[in-house]
């Protein structure tokens, strides 16, 4: 059953990204440190790739998969959970819209500050369903063999972007971030008062 | 694996105070251990403990088969232990470079090692210890751990008050630390699946005592019995 300690772990990373970019934007509204578009950047790439790349297709593949064949009663939590993964590609795509109208019009702050709460709170909420209702259930109802396949799955670290492996790539994505962002978000430079 | 360290029937206190009653646990090399429990219930105590800075009352301390309890803390630092105090214990006279120097012993850690895992640390080598961030002081403290290059690491609650992304990052080089094998950890954390995601075991303490003890991936997949273990009321 490692792979329930990875899950949460890629969760407790999506959601760390997710709320220091929130905060960050609080203070950036209030005036006290500028926008940093190059770290919201770094942190839109992780928040938009990570999941698809590495932690949805792992869950609908082997964790879901495995879930359904043995416990057929949990289809609509499974499916339900599934469509959220749809939705979430939708609702980051909205997400990133708002970031780039910023970007252009900086009058528009307060529509990205507003997206990215209701963005976060979308994500919390998936999250805390798959851990607070279909791990637990997993936990029981799955077989040794089912972990053992599930776990090697989440596991590997063979799915190979940009020339080098997944996890490796976005361990490098996650160091810069927090190389980057201001304390006390991360240990990067001193945001300067706007 | 061969034992590293055995705790055995051991009480402890501060004075007259008793904290710890009969506890007992073990660690092989290369091994990590979740030591969890709600506050006050004796988990930096055992830490405290360890590194000698209590009144043993009973019981047994054992590293690799020898007294640890006849040794005091200089030399239980020299003989593996490396600590990471919660309070961090930062020289506002010493640069991170001289924090990292003054503690050095032989091994496979050196300077240039924990620079590669700490590249931020690099950067700030001539910053004062009362110049650093939060997250950057708790990386240095558990650097200058490294510095000592030990064969059991002590981290007292090392996410304490940081961001989630700098959690997030330690959690990272810790995870990468306790892989490697090359020593063994035992992590104290208020934050029970943090502690349990990094570590092979958990022992659970309950005003002193031991209640509890599983693999830690068994306990992280019974949030039930870890809801009743470590939450509060």
């Amino acid at each position: 059953m490692k792979a329930i300690a990875i899950i949460q772990d890629e969760h407790r990373a999506i959601t760390s990204v997710i709320e220091g970019l929130r905060h960050m934007l609080v203070e950036v509204a209030a005036g006290r440190i500028p926008v940093d578009h190059a770290l919201i950047g770094a942190m839109f790439h992780y928040i938009e790739a990570f999941p698809e790349k590495l932690h949805h297709p792992k869950e609908d593949d082997f964790l879901f998969a495995r879930m359904r064949a043995r416990r057929p009663e949990a289809a609509p939590l499974l499916d339900a959970l599934e469509a959220e993964h749809a939705v979430g590609r939708e609702r980051f795509a909205e997400l990133k819209a708002t970031w780039e109208r910023f970007r252009d019009d900086a009058s528009t702050l307060a529509a990205f500050v507003e997206a990215v709460e209701r963005y976060s709170y979308f994500h919390w909420r998936h999250m805390r369903k798959e851990e607070d209702e279909l791990l637990p259930l997993a936990a029981k109802a799955l077989a040794d063999e089912d972990w053992k396949a599930i776990d090697t799955a989440f596991l590997s670290n063979e799915d190979p972007i940009v020339g080098v492996p997944a996890s490796k790539a976005f361990r490098e994505l996650f160091r810069r971030i927090v190389a980057i962002a201001p304390p006390p978000w991360g240990v990067g430079p001193e945001a300067a008062p706007r | 694996m061969a034992e590293l360290l055995a705790v055995e029937g051991v009480t402890a206190g501060y004075g007259d105070g008793v904290v710890l009653e009969d506890v007992s646990l073990s660690l092989e090399e290369g091994d990590s251990l979740a030591l969890l429990g709600r506050n006050g219930m004796g988990k930096t105590t055992l830490l405290v403990t360890l590194m000698g800075l209590t009144r043993l009352r009973g019981g047994l301390l054992r590293w690799r088969g020898r007294d640890l309890a006849a040794l005091p803390t200089h030399r239980r630092s020299q003989a593996g232990l490396g600590w990471v105090p919660q309070e961090r214990f930062m020289f506002p006279s010493l640069t991170v470079e001289e924090h990292l120097t003054a503690v050095a012993r032989p091994g496979r850690w050196t300077v240039k090692k924990v620079y590669e895992i700490f590249p931020r640390l690099e950067e700030r080598r001539g910053n004062y210890g009362n110049q650093l961030s939060g997250g950057e002081q708790q990386m240095l403290a558990i650097a200058r751990a490294l510095m000592v290059n030990p064969s059991l690491l002590l981290l007292d609650e090392p996410m304490e008050g940081l961001a989630p992304i700098i959690v997030q990052e330690l959690m990272n080089v810790i995870r990468e630390l306790v892989a490697d094998g090359g020593m063994a950890v035992i992590v104290v954390e208020q934050h029970a699946k943090l502690a349990l995601a990094l570590t092979r075991q958990a022992v659970v303490l309950e005003r002193g005592r031991v209640v509890h003890r599983s693999a830690s991936e068994q306990l992280l997949a019974d949030p039930e019995t870890l809801h009743r273990l470590v939450s509060v009321s």
